[in-house]
Parts: C-alpha cells; structure tokens; sequence
C-alpha cells in the first residue's frame, strides 16, 4: 500500500442547488455520473454554504473562513476592477488550502473560474493555473483563457473545455507517480443567469428536455421581496437593467430547461474525470469532493438564483442547499447518506484532515473535519450552519431556520424564523409570534456568539466593517456607518 | 318570423377574458350554467372589448361609442371623487341604451357595479336601480350598496347580493303581462385584485394545478410598468401596482379568481330559473359578456391591457365572453366566429328592440343579428381597440398595436400574424418584409380614429380624458404641463 498522501480532486461548480440531481430524488433531472458516484461514496444531504453568492463562498471553501472573516460578501464585481489594486487576490493575506497543500509537496492546479480578484492573480495560490479572465460568467463559449503564458478564446463549451484540461492534467501527474496533487476543478456552470443560459437549450442534452413540463421547479408567484429589491436598486439608481431580469426569469421554461440541460452537461464533466482517475489508477488513492460554490432558487420563495437578490437577502433552503459528495481515498465504495448539517468551510476541514495536515484553532476557523461522520465515526457533531448574506445572518439546525437582520436601519427589517419539522417548505414565518420569543431569543444568542467569534471587525459590516471590493447594497452601509463608509482591500 | 319586442337580460360581469368557462373549451373552470346558456343559443369566439378597463368599457356598452369619444380612457378613480362635478355621469351628455330603451316602453334597471360616476341617484335612464356605492373593488363582502335610494351593506357575498336583488326585480317586473324590462346585471366578479376568503366553490379548484393558464415568466413590459410606477406614484399606490408581479404563476391567487367564475355562474343559473319560473324566458334576450378580458399571466402580465410599458392589446386582455340566447330567434348551439366588439353589441340589442341607432355620433358598431339566427356569416373583419398610447385593430389575419409615436419613450408598433403565430409571440412590425402590411393597417387604425373620435377626447391630438389617466406623466410630456382631466 503507498504511503504516498492522497490526490485530492475538488470538483467546486457554479450554482447548482442540492437538490437538482438524481440521486437527490429529482426525478427530471438527468446525472447519472453523479447518481453513480453517490453509490460509492458519502452523500451530504444537508450541505449549505455560509453566503450565497461566488466568490464568497470560493474565498470559504479555500480558507476555511467565514465572509466577515475574508471580507468578501458577495461577489467580486469586474466593473470595479480599475479600483483593485495591482494583481489583487481577494485571499492573499490567508494561508489558503493550496499553499498549505503545496508545502506538504502536493502538485496544485487551478483549473476552471477563480473569481477571487485579478484572474492573474491565482497563480499566487496555485501552481498550474487554466483560468478564465472574467470572472461573471455571460456564457458557456468561448471565453477568454489563461492557460500559463497563453491567453485564447476557448473552443466548444467551458465545461467540456476545463474537463479536457483537468483528464491531461491528471495524464500528466501520473508520470510523476510519487507527487500527490491537487486538483481544484472549478466548472464555471449550470450557471442560472441570462445570457448564459436564455432561450431553449441548444446542446447535445437539449433533446431530453425538449417540452419537459420542469414540474420538479413548483410554479409559483414573484415574492414581494423580490420586488422590493428590484424597486430599490431602482430608488438607489443602482439598476443597470440586468437585474430587472430577475423578476422575468421564473416561470420562463425554456430557461428551465435550458439550466437543466447545463446541469447534464456538468454531469458528464464530472462522469470523464472520474473514469480517467480509473483509467490511471488514481480512484483508491484520490479523495473526490462534488459541491457546488451556492445554491439557487429556481423560482422557489419567489425569487431567481442568488439570497442576496431579496430585499432583505434570505437564506432560504434552495438558496444556501449545496450538493456534496465526498469519496474518500480506500474506502471499498461504500455508499452512505449522511444528513448532519455541514457547510463549504468543513470540505477545508476535512481535506486538511486526510492530508494529515493540523485543524485550524476552534477560534479561528468554524471548519470541522467531516471525516468522522464518513467514517462513521461515533462523534458528537453540532448540528447547525451558519450563514450570513450582508444584512441577515442565519442559523439552520435540524429543527429550526432563523433569518437574523441587523436592525439598526431605517428598513425596519424583520427577523424570520422557520419550523424545519413542521414547515419543511419554510413558508410559515414564526419569529413575530409571541409563542416563540424564547426559541427567537435563544438563536438570536448562538448567532450573535457566533459571528462574535467568526468575524474580523474589519470585515464585520455588523459592527461599522466593510466589504473587500464591492458590496451589491451599499447605500445601506452608507446609511448604517456615515457617507464615508467605502470598501477596502 | 315576426319581430317580438324581447325582455333584456344583460349580464356584464367584471374582468373575465372569454378563455375562463367551460363552453369555451376551459377543462378546469366548473360553469354548467354558462356552459348551459351556450347550449341553447350563440357562444361568439372572437369578442373584443375596446378598451381594457372597466369604465372605458362600460361606458361604450352603454353608448357605443369609442373611448376617444365618449373621453372615458381607463378606470374612473374614486379616490379624487371629490373632484367629480356634483351628480357626475361620465356619459351623461350622450343618450345610452337604457335611454332609447325607456323610450320604447321599456322598465330599465341597474342591478351590480355602475363605475360609471356617483352611483347615488338612478343614471343614464335607468329606473330600478341597485349599485355598489363605488366602481373600485375593495372587498366581495361588507360593500355599501345603494338600493334604489337606500343605502345599507350587503351582508353576503356581492355576487349573491346581486343575485339575490335581481331574483327580487324579476319577481316584480318579469310578466308577460308587463312592459318589456331591460336588465343590466353586472356583477362585480370575477375581479382579481381583491382579497378573497374562501366561499362555497372554493373546495373545486383547491388543488387545481392551473394547466389552462401556461406557465410563463413576467415579461420586460410588465416590469418596466412597475418600475414606472415606482419613479412616478407615491408609495401607497406603488404598493397596489406591485402586486401585478406577484400575482402571475401563484396557484393560490388564480385558483381564487378561477372560483369567482363559479360564484357568477351560479347567479346566472339562478336567474334564468327565475325566468322560466316566471315564464318569460321564450321572450328574454339573454347575453353574458364581460367589459374586457384579463390576463392571468399569459403574456408575462395580470390583468389589464394598460398594466404593461405600454400598453397592449394581447388577446388576452381584450378577448370576452360572449353568448346570447334568445328563444325562436337565436339559433341554439350556434358558433360563431366573426370578429365582433362591445359597440357592435350596442347596435345588435338595439337591432332586436326595434330602436333606431341614431346618434349624432358617428356609431362604428353594426348589429350582428342576422348572424344570430344562423342567416349569414358575412360581417366586418375588424375590431379596433385603444389604451391611451396604443391603438390597434384586429383582423381574423393580423393584430397590429399602434403607439403614439410623439413621446420620448421611442415606443414600438407591434404587428402579429394571427394564422401563423395565433398565440402573438412573434413581432413581426420592425421586419421589412412587414412593411406594407404594417402601412396599411396603420393607414385603417387612423382613419379609424379620424372618424370615430371627439378631439376633446382624442389624446393623439392633443385632446384629455375624463376624470383620470393612468399615465397623466405622458399626456403632461407631450403636451404640456397644462393637460388635465376635465368633465
């Protein structure tokens, strides 16, 4: 048996919600490969990530951090990029998983969309880097490459063209059988936003949807806080006519369709990097994580795609729900479902863990190894994720979702607090019934304990911090900490 | 045959597009009795109202002139009834149908929604007379009503109120030893826009999956109106506008509008029982339309033609129930195809009283009669439409929006092929192919509105609207800060 460390190949996509898989029980949507893979490794069924948005919960998964920790709460908007400094990485100052990977003597490659500030600039973190320049994905072809010292449009569709890039970069580090290395796969799709994915889908899966009735999406209405975001970027002439197509998006089936079509494809990625880690002799010795960045809702709540796109932001279960499948080196293809809660910054955790890498401080970093509950490991896990999506911060337990909103605005915010057990659906806002002031009161303390811990008073908008690069509501951190509130790097 | 001189039984229900009954081909809306209704006399596939609000369409059924001429252009607001003239009738200055039908020996009453101005005295020569004291919908339940001078609260359901008060009328005047009556029914319902708890035909469509109304996402229009709405209205208004993007798709609301056709049908079958109970059905015309259609999201909006940036004249919001029995006279099971529109009704019932359609207004509507009993199919392939900046005519081939084109918004014609494209999704106005077809329908729309429009009331020309516009930012743009509402 090598004693050689694991290869490690983080397979991280682009908004797809938990639940659109096969193997998550919906019955439209088409991922046999990842159906599969489940029936050999650890499903998470309660996966949410702490924000949800891009590059915040990148920033997580690579530090182990929360976003009032990194200081990135939402995502990193190119528009501003003539502000960034030179070569700006949004997590240079952290000790990121590839860093600490590569003194361990691991072989790191980025492969896919970063996202994280100056493209450029992930060559800071990881050794091989095939990244696309912008960030904010407009479509699935032709995007702009750096692929090392060259710069080209990419042929065909992104997915196909990265899972290209990641089989040779696997070829390539089987000739040097004694490196381990890590493969940080970084799919830039199903994505959910027009343009990318606007219209009937026109792709090899598109036939399979063809006049699908998408009854896995339930129909249902625009949410008023849907509304009110859309109204109040227009008050705040903070609306630059993209985010109007929010409010046009739900309901829209080709559009759907078209996402769902996305997710196939993202599938079949997944599907061709697993058989050339068979082919090499490389699947016993590789611990494989499947998740995806965020959530999206499709229309659930009344809303399209991101939390933060509610006025307040929300972190309704399809926004923050994260697929997760983790199959872990030597482990005989066991198949395990696993429903204790657990978020973006445990996959850090636990990777550290089989690399045999230290956990970081319990006062530095929330992450927690997950690797006792795959190896059913008898251990007491707390069962709750914390989110936080600039002006709410939330904690979901098994039993309870309470929406925490800062209070001191002249928005007059409202908490929400949601019976898990007997609103699985999370349609029955408790939190202004007296009945649960108590249950109100006692979450309102462990977030309060929380984020008093897993926040750096400079990032902690809270608490008078600020935001690294752009915030998508800064009139209300205006309003909230003086005119002369502004981000900062 | 001879012409008999028939009681009228006008049913003029409140927002409910033709596709909402059984008989129209709906598989999920529960109305035997309309469908019952269709049966014995004339289902008209292809109705149009003018106009896509309540009170322009009202007053034309009335009149039957255009909203360019009788200057009623969306709903008339009660909420500045303080500006309204003393004992304001927006049509008051035209002689209506309850008029010459009083005129013939007939009893007329009102019995439902008048919107038409203060509801407090019989209007329009109408003498029995039961309203609601306003036009706007707030509730189905505790509504103020008039009774022929009376005023009390309704204790039930507006709709079985109306029934209820029209039971009572019949009882009293439907005879056929009396003087012909002239019944305008016009219930409140089915309406959309109001809360609306739970009633005895809510249990039919409780897990209705809604299939007649395909699923669709909002479209850019609708947001851009909602958005208008936004920079121009005070808040409180801006809350009512922003329900229309709340309403499209959500099970629950539609399922509730859905039962309000329930509740109407029930009244209608209610009141043709009483007919017969009073032996008068063989003499009654009996029509149920609507005042305009309503979309339930087809098209990317809710409800009227004028809540979209601009508005529009989509099938939808236009298109009206429209069937008409009359014993002996109407060929029962007939269907017919023609285009027709709310003032061709006005000359059709007119037609059938044996009244003149004279009018110092030139009067574009044309008695459909001879198509009522089966006779001929010949009729004009034409119905014109307008809301404030759209005009449009409908052909059995084309649907052409028209918009006024001195503004700043760079609004755009819309041309639709009805053969190919039944479902109008495909603007074909910007394509050069298009471009005669487009000159020439231009050409009808405004020789249309040359004839059939008083320049007081005409705001392509500089003319105004009664009481209220829903877009008096327009007019005020183009022109000038000194346009406003007159009387």
């Amino acid at each position: 048996m090598a004693t050689k460390k694991p290869n490690i190949v983080v397979i991280y996509v682009d908004n797809h919600p938990g639940a659109v898989m096969g193997c998550a029980g919906n019955p439209e949507a088409y991922t046999p490969n990842l159906d599969r893979l489940s029936q050999n490794a650890t499903l998470f069924t309660e996966a949410h990530c702490p924000n949800a948005m891009c590059s915040p919960c990148r920033a997580s998964v690579l530090t182990g951090l929360m976003p009032s920790q990194h200081g990135i709460h939402t995502w990193i908007d190119e528009y501003y990029k003539d502000d960034w400094p030179d070569n700006w990485n949004a997590i240079d100052e952290f000790d990121t998983l590839p860093e600490k990977l590569a003194r361990e003597g691991y072989d790191t490659a980025l492969i896919g969309k970063y996202h994280l500030g100056n493209a450029e600039s992930a060559t800071d973190l990881f050794k091989k880097c095939i990244t696309m320049q912008i960030g904010h994905v407009q479509s699935f072809y032709e995007n702009d490459i750096i692929d090392g010292e060259e710069r080209y449009k990419h042929p065909g569709h992104s997915v196909d063209f990265f899972t290209d890039k990641a089989i040779d970069y696997i070829e390539q580090c089987c000739e040097e059988k004694e490196i381990p290395f890590f493969l940080f796969l970084t799919f830039p799709a199903p994505y959910g936003h027009w343009p990318a994915i606007q219209g009937e889908p026109v792709n090899r899966y598109a036939d399979r949807f063809t006049d699908s009735p998408m009854l896995s999406v339930p129909r249902e209405g625009i949410s008023k806080q849907a509304i009110d975001w859309i109204s109040i970027l227009k008050e705040k002439d903070l609306d630059d006519g993209e985010y109007d197509v929010l409010l046009q998006i739900p309901n829209d089936l080709p559009t759907l369709r078209n996402y769902y079509s996305q997710i196939s494809i993202v599938d079949d990625g997944v599907g061709r990097v697993l058989e050339a880690l068979e082919n090499n002799n490389l699947a016993d010795n590789t611990l494989f994580i499947f998740a995806s960045d965020h959530g999206m809702s499709l229309g659930q709540h009344g809303f399209w795609g991101h939390g933060e796109d509610t006025w307040p932001s929300n972190t309704h279960r399809e926004a923050n729900h994260i697929p997760l499948i983790i199959k872990a080196p030597d482990d005989g293809n066991k198949q395990k479902v696993v429903d204790s809660l657990v978020g973006t910054t445990d996959i850090y955790a636990t990777i550290l863990d089989y690399v045999g890498l230290e956990m970081p401080h319990i006062n530095e970093s929330p992450a927690r190894s997950m690797r006792p509950l795959i190896e059913n490991e008898n251990i007491v896990w707390n069962n709750a994720c914390f989110m936080e999506q600039e002006e709410t911060r939330a904690i979901r337990t098994s039993q309870w979702l309470f929406m925490m909103r800062v209070q001191n605005t002249e928005y007059n915010f409202k908490h929400e607090l949601y019976d898990l057990v007997a609103d699985p659906d999370e349609r029955m806002d408790l939190a202004q019934d007296p009945e649960y002031a108590d249950v109100v009161s006692k979450l309102s303390a462990r977030l309060d304990e929380y984020f008093s811990v897993y926040a750096n008073s400079r990032w902690d908008l809270w608490k008078g911090g600020t935001v690294k690069s752009n915030s998508t509501r800064p009139f209300l951190w205006k309003e909230t900490w003086g005119d002369s509130w502004t981000p900062e790097y | 045959m001879n012409k008999r001189q028939p009681n009228i039984l006008l049913i003029f229900v409140d927002n409910q597009p033709a596709s909402m009954m059984g008989c129209y081909g709906n598989d999920e809306i529960f109305s035997p009795h309309l469908d019952e209704l269709a049966s014995s006399g004339v289902l008209f596939r292809n109705a149009f109202s003018p106009n896509s609000m309540c009170s322009p369409c009202r007053a034309s059924m009335l009149t039957g002139l255009m909203p360019s001429q009788h200057g009623v252009h969306t709903w008339l607001d009660d909420y500045i009834m303080d500006t309204w003239p003393e004992g304001f009738s927006a049509i008051a200055e035209f002689e209506t149908l309850p008029e010459k039908l009083a005129k013939k020996g007939y009893h007329t009453a009102l019995i439902g929604k008048y919107h038409l101005g203060f509801a407090d005295e019989p209007q329009n020569g109408f003498k029995h007379w039961v309203a609601m004291e306003k036009g706007t919908m707030e509730s189905f339940y505790d509504v103020p009503m008039i009774d022929n001078g009376q005023r009390h609260t309704a204790p039930e359901h507006s709709v079985d109120y109306f029934t209820r008060k029209s039971l009572d009328y019949l009882d009293k005047h439907a005879s056929p030893n009396e003087p012909p009556f002239f019944l305008c029914l016009t219930y409140p319902a089915p309406y959309a826009n109001v809360p609306d708890p739970d009633h005895r035909y809510s249990h039919l469509y409780a897990d209705l999956p809604m299939n007649s109304v395909p699923r669709e996402g909002l479209s850019p229009e609708l947001i851009d109106w909602i958005l208008l709405c936004k920079e121009k209205y005070p808040d409180e208004d801006f809350a009512w506008y922003k329900r229309l993007a709340e309403q499209p798709n959500d099970l629950p609301a539609m399922r509730r509008f859905y039962a309000q056709v329930s509740m109407v049908d029930d009244g209608v079958g209610q009141v043709l029982a009483k007919l017969q109970e009073k032996g008068v059905l063989e003499n009654t015309l009996v029509i149920y339309t609507a005042d305009h259609g309503k979309s339930n999201g087809q098209h990317g909006f809710w409800g009227h033609g004028e809540d979209t940036w601009p508005s529009n004249m989509h099938h939808s919001a236009n298109s009206i129930p429209l069937l008409i029995s009359y014993p002996g006279f109407a060929q029962a099971g007939l269907e017919v195809d023609n285009l027709v529109g709310t003032t061709d009704l006005f000359a059709t019932i007119l037609d059938l009283a044996d009244c003149e359609l004279e009018s110092p207004e030139p009067i574009f509507g044309q008695s459909f009669g001879p198509m009522l009993r089966g006779e001929t199919t010949e009729f004009r392939d034409e119905v014109f439409m307008e809301q404030e900046e759209t005009r449009a005519i409908r052909t059995s081939e084309w649907l052409f929006m028209k918009r006024l084109e001195n503004t700043k918004y760079g609004f755009k014609d819309e041309l639709y092929d009805l053969v190919n494209d039944p479902d109008e999704r495909v603007n074909l106005a910007q394509d050069p192919n298009y471009a005669e077809v487009v000159a020439k329908l231009s050409s009808r729309v405004e020789e249309f509105f040359t004839k059939y429009t008083n320049p007081r009331w005409d705001l392509w020309k500089g003319g105004t609207v009664k009481s209220n516009s829903t877009r008096p930012f327009l007019w005020e743009e183009v022109w000038g800060e000194d346009w406003t509402p007159e009387f």
